[in-house]
């Protein structure tokens, strides 16, 4: 285990890297002079050429690479024009809100995602079968940012169970009931594509592992059908579930994108949107950046767990 | 193999099959009738989607003259909703085909040529993959600038790792294909293997991915519009025009409420579809998924079925007219059928016949183990010391499975649970019938695996399956089946997939226990060599029936069917080279369509006319033996 | 002394190491052998001890680490795959395995004859037919496609396809083991009647004694990469020489005595 988890620590090291190749190879493809982009085309000349020395623009591509990377190792992402402040502060302001956003969705459609997935495997072709199956279909094909619109007007405009917005109420709020009662909508809103998604894998999978013949020769020795399922079954399921668990977060991690634009949620999606209309190149950099390495660490995490599980894997 | 089981029963086109699934049709109407209205947009009699009417603004739904209302600056719903949906259908349409083209190109070279190419491609795409989704088409859109055109860009760029990585799965297994080696061999060049032997198999696959894939690649330009990153006004598509009336969502909610419900209805039927699609092409993905086998088979007897004759209680296992029947596609396939057989205390019986002859189901069924559905027991009686085990309730069963009666299956891998250790897989069936606690079950496992020859047994019993010999697994299985001391094991073919060797010490193991312990044994194996070696008794099977019994030694000596004899004709037997091989020629019926009469009748060389006519009933010959043959006492 | 068939020297396959970090595996590990025109070489084993892929080296499917095949006293490798695969063929162990399920057994059958042969419309129809002929098939079968063929007519099309462009040598890879004994009696009769008729040489791969034994002139036994004992049939059948021959020979549940 030690072994495996250091080789797979190792390995996440050339990914970091590729990111970062990708994130600036992007942001060289800005077609025209990124300067000019950045500052809009009321720049006077004097700034524009400030700008472009401060970008290392008049260098090299692998020289100017090189430097970015150089300046990411010191933690310094450069600097944001809309909000004329160091990248790296706004970013790590905005990292806790979205982290717990997607981890409270995450929670959420695993465990709605496996139940509901294992009810249907168990129940095939049952009326819970056919109902968790439709529900899944729906929740596959909803757009996630409309449906945030519908919850807040039936559950905050209408019934008045939760804000409309926001993190914290703005006045008397900030204990961990006011951030609970203000993360549930958009939480919810979150896992609803993921939780299909993990239902629809689990039951294929569970179907799929209960007609192995190991789960014969179980029922052979005369196990019953929970120690069947729950031990036989179940486990070798999660095998394959954990991975798909793993990349659902970059979906997650993606559409905390719209839903903080909905809640008004103040995450790092938010501010890419924002920074993306302003054109505040630099910062969409560390934000992507720091988002994909969070996912990068979360694909880790989900490799480990599947290693815990499956002996076959590594050594 | 099973004969032509397959062979001619002619697959149904992609039509009829995708038509009998209810849901993929609604998909499709939704589909094509959204698809229809957009195409048709410039043709219907709709207002400008553009005009702006500050009268009209806001206006509630079924207003006259806006049957959808109109939006904040006054323009016709329904007349933007359609023209957007066009905009909606088409980038999202797009966008999946440039992935698809480009993916699938990735995913096949890497694929075919492996190697470096594979591994520098494949390294580039787990990069895209290393990003969430979403951002990485952010990132792009930001390098790019807001637009629709950007957009489809960017979310078909994020989507080409999808198609990549699952063609070049497939194209891995493909290339490794004897057919690939084969067309090779045949002088083909790499353009005309990938083109001619791989392309048309991995277009299952592209087609699969696709069907996922633009539901979400139709969500995501949505999306990126509606953060005002896509289609730019005046242009309109579903998402921006949701975008744009997010503010007003409180005074008028249909402006907002309308453009997602039609993106939902949109992805519902490309989903559906797409659902359809897979179980057809691939039943393991889809939706509907395979049929879950039931903890035991299903005993519904056939309305009319005779009552059979009850078996001796003498024996330690009686089966009378046994039939097993598989309903596949409306078809019966009668695995087993009046079967009837009896294994005393302490006696190995062996069953012979060829593939699908019905021996595994002859032996699942007696302890209800055929998966069902597809299988059910049909008719017959099972009784063990006199208990009747087809009316058992199911915790009975279950008492007796693995303890009283225990199994040995074939395939020493697959049928033992890869993520626990054999030790726990031994220990747990001891725990569930001797009440035991773990450390003492435990205790007994290693003692259990010593005494199958397992060396070194208190260190191999934390080991997993896959870290044994093929040999060791088929030891732990054996193990397994001893370990509540049953009075009847039954061994589906134990040691057809080990080298000889391995069998040779295999089969010593099964004798030398059965001699420590007098345990019944029902045998399965297609080789009378192992039958000649290790039974008492013998069964030889066809087509789903007994077709002869007796002491081993007699049938061996002197077959009285005329399957029996020839098919021992057709056995190389090492030291006599000579010995002519007599092939018999055509094949086994497909037990989906059994002929009348004799089942053997259109390969035996002794058919006449009376074979075909009537039933061929079992019938004692002599002492021990029975036949179905009616010319089974003629010389 | 006429020369040999087919000839491998030092022939040697190292599987793994390098960069790959996989344990090294001598696959093959200097195996010599000779096949003279209309021979059949019998090649038996257990599973793993370097059968397949011996066949493949020798085939050209894979590049041997060390080692020459020679076949009519030149070097393959030396020319092109395309002469060699006209001379010699081979036959897969899973027969449907070996047929592209998407193509019909006509295009199967004219592979060799367009791409070996480069023969015309017209000759390529009437050769099919009679390729179909000489296994015993229908020629309404022409137009099926694979699955709807049981595992012995599978296997009669693969050896139909193995015959097309008139070879002097066919490898056999355990051609009859993924059949039923009825059915693998049919294969072997016609293996027999094939040679008789065309004069073709064998190299004959199982690993069921028996078989090898009703069938091959020539007999080697391998175990771990190695040939341990090779001998005329009667030779090593009747005094086998190696342990593992004789370890072999005793482990087989045979019908003798009946
Ligand atoms: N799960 C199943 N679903 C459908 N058909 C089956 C299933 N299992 C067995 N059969 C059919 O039952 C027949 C007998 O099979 P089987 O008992 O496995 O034969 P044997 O063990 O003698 O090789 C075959 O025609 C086979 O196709
Ligand atoms: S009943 Fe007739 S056809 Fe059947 S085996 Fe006997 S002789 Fe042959
Ligand atoms: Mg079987």
């Amino acid at each position: 285990m030690l072994s495996y988890t250091l080789r797979r620590l190792a390995m996440i090291v050339p990914v970091l890297f590729g990111i970062s190749v990708i994130v600036f190879l992007i942001m060289a493809l800005i077609p025209g002079d990124p300067a000019l982009a950045i500052l809009g085309s009321f720049a006077t000349p004097d700034n524009v050429a400030k700008l472009r020395q401060d970008l290392g623009l008049d260098r090299s591509l692998v020289e100017q690479y090189v430097v970015w990377l150089g300046n990411l190792a010191h933690g310094d992402f450069g600097r944001s024009y809309s909000l004329n402040r160091p990248v790296i502060d706004e970013v790590r302001e905005r990292l806790g809100p979205t982290l717990l956003l997607a981890g409270a969705s995450l929670l959420l459609c695993t465990v709605l995602g496996l139940a509901a997935g294992v009810v249907s495997a168990i129940r095939q072709y049952g009326w819970q079968d056919k109902i968790l199956t439709l529900l899944v279909l729906i929740g596959l094909s909803t757009p996630s940012f409309w449906l945030g619109l519908i919850l807040v007007l039936v559950f905050s405009v209408q019934l008045k169970w939760f804000p409309v917005s926001g993190m914290y109420a703005i006045y008397g709020g900030g204990d961990t009931l006011d951030l609970l009662w203000h993360l549930a909508l958009p939480a919810i809103t979150l896992a609803v594509v993921a939780t299909g998604v993990i239902a629809r894998l689990t039951r294929s999978t569970m179907l799929e592992v209960l007609r192995q013949d190991f789960v014969r020769t179980a029922r052979a020795k005369g196990l019953d059908e929970r120690t069947v399922i729950r031990k036989h079954a179940l486990r070798n399921a999660l095998v394959n579930i954990v991975p798909i668990i793993g990349i659902q977060t970059g979906f997650v991690l993606g559409g905390a994108v719209y839903i903080e634009t909905v809640f008004q949620w103040p995450g790092i999606g938010r501010m890419l949107v924002t920074a993306i209309s302003t054109r505040d190149i630099l910062l969409v950099q560390g934000g992507v950046l720091v988002v994909a390495a969070c996912y990068v660490l979360i694909n880790l995490a989900a490799d480990l767990v599947q290693h815990m599980l499956d002996p076959r894997i590594g050594t | 193999m099973s004969a032509t089981t397959s062979a001619s029963a002619a697959r149904p086109g992609w039509w009829p099959r995708l038509r009998r699934n209810h849901l993929a049709v609604v998909g499709l109407i939704i589909l094509a009738a959204i698809a229809l209205i957009a195409l048709a947009a410039p043709i219907l009699p709709l207002p400008d989607p553009n005009a702006t009417d500050l009268p009209a603004r806001l206006a509630p739904l079924l207003s006259p003259g806006h049957p959808l209302g109109a939006d904040q600056l006054g323009r016709d719903m329904l007349s933007r909703i359609i023209w957007g949906t066009r905009v909606s259908l088409a980038v999202g349409v797009v966008a999946a085909l440039a992935a698809a083209l480009i993916g699938s190109l990735i995913g096949i070279v890497a694929g075919f040529y492996g190697r470096w190419v594979d591994t520098a491609l494949m390294r580039a795409i787990d990069m895209l993959m290393a990003f969430p989704y979403l951002l990485l088409a952010l990132a792009i859109v930001a390098a790019l600038g807001p637009g629709l055109l950007n957009a489809l860009f960017a979310i078909s760029i994020v989507n080409i790792p999808f198609f990549a990585r699952s063609v070049r799965g497939v194209t891995l297994g493909l290339v490794r294909r004897d057919y690939v080696d084969a067309a090779r061999l045949t002088g083909q060049g790499d353009f005309a293997i990938l083109t001619g032997e791989i392309l048309p198999n991995l277009l299952p696959v592209i087609v699969i991915t696709l069907s996922t894939t633009l539901g979400w690649m139709i969500l995501e330009t949505a999306g990126l519009s509606f953060l005002g990153l896509g289609a730019q006004p005046p242009q309109a598509d579903l998402g921006s025009m949701l975008g744009e009336a997010r503010a007003l969502v409180l005074v008028a909610p249909h402006v907002a409420l309308i453009p997602g419900l039609v993106i939902l209805l949109l992805v519902i039927g490309i989903n559906l579809v797409g659902d359809g699609i897979r179980d057809m092409l691939d039943p393991r993905l889809g939706s509907g998924g395979l049929a879950r086998p039931g903890a035991a088979t299903a005993v519904a007897f056939d309305a009319g079925s005779p009552t059979p004759e009850p078996p001796p209680a003498a024996a330690a296992l009686g089966v009378r007219n046994l039939a097993t029947h598989f309903l596949l596609g409306g078809e019966r396939h009668k695995a087993a059928d009046n079967v009837g057989l009896d294994l005393h205390a302490g006696e190995c019986l062996g069953i012979v016949g060829e593939s699908g002859s019905g021996k595994s189901v002859t032996a699942l069924s007696i302890l209800r183990l055929v998966p069902t559905p597809p299988g059910r027991i049909v008719g017959g009686a099972i009784h063990h010391h006199g208990q009747d085990l087809l009316g058992l309730k199911p915790a009975d069963l279950r008492d007796l499975r693995g303890n009283r009666i225990a199994y040995i299956f074939q395939d020493p891998l697959g049928t033992l649970n890869p993520l626990l250790t054999v030790g726990e897989q031994i220990a747990e069936t001891i725990r569930r019938h001797q009440g035991k606690s773990r450390s003492e079950a435990m205790a007994l496992a290693v003692d259990l695996m010593e005494r199958v020859r397992i060396p070194d047994a208190a260190n191999r019993v934390s080991a997993y399956p896959h870290e044994l010999s093929g040999g060791q697994r088929q030891r732990i299985g054996i193990a397994m089946a001893l370990a509540n001391d049953p009075d009847i094991i039954i061994a589906d073919e134990p040691t057809t997939a080990l080298d000889v060797t391995i069998q040779a010490e295999i089969l010593d193991l099964l004798r030398d226990l059965r001699r420590e312990r007098g345990t019944a044994l029902l045998f399965i194996t297609h080789d009378f060599g192992v039958v000649a070696d290790l039974c008492d008794r013998v069964m030889v099977m066809y087509a789903g029936r007994v077709v002869e019994t007796g002491p081993v030694r007699d049938v061996l000596r002197d077959p009285r069917h005329p399957y029996t004899r020839r098919l021992l004709d057709c056995v190389p037997v090492l030291g006599q080279p000579k010995r002519a091989l007599n092939a018999i020629p055509g094949l086994p019926p497909a037990v989906n369509r059994l002929p009348q009469g004799c089942h053997f009748a259109d390969r035996c060389d002794r058919v006449i006319e009376r074979c075909r006519t009537s039933d061929v009933a079992l019938d004692p010959i002599g002492p021990y033996r029975t036949v179905r043959c009616i010319r089974a006492r003629e010389p | 002394m006429t020369t040999p068939l087919l000839e491998a020297r030092n022939l040697r396959k190292v599987f793994g190491g390098g960069w790959s970090r996989k344990p090294i595996i001598n696959a093959v590990d200097g195996v010599n052998l000779t096949v003279d025109p209309g021979e059949t070489f019998g090649i038996v084993g257990e599973s793993g001890s370097g059968k397949s892929t011996l066949a493949r080296l020798l085939i050209g499917l894979e590049k041997p680490t060390s080692g020459t095949v020679l076949i009519d006293g030149v070097e393959v490798g030396r020319r092109r795959s395309k002469d060699l695969h006209r001379k010699m063929q081979f036959v897969f162990q899973d027969p449907s395995g070996a047929l592209n399920p998407r193509k019909t057994i006509a295009q199967i059958l004219e592979a060799p004859l367009i791409h070996l042969l480069g023969m015309t419309k017209a000759d390529r129809r009437r050769r099919v037919e009679q390729l179909m002929d000489q296994v015993n098939l229908r020629t309404e079968f022409l137009d099926r496609h694979p699955h709807e063929f049981s595992g012995g007519q599978a296997q009669r099309i693969g050896i139909a396809r193995a015959l097309a462009a008139d070879p002097r040598l066919i490898i056999l890879d355990e051609p009859v083991s993924a059949l039923d004994v009825s059915i693998q009696a049919q294969i072997l009769a016609l293996l027999n009647r094939l040679k008789a008729e065309l004069g073709l040489a064998y190299i004959f791969i199982s690993h069921d004694l028996a078989v090898v034994e009703a069938l091959c002139d020539t007999v080697a036994v391998m175990n771990r990469g190695r040939v341990v004992e090779q001998a005329p049939r009667a030779v090593l059948f009747g005094s086998p020489q190696h342990d593992y021959t004789r370890t072999l020979l005793a482990s087989v549940p045979s019908l003798r005595d009946f």
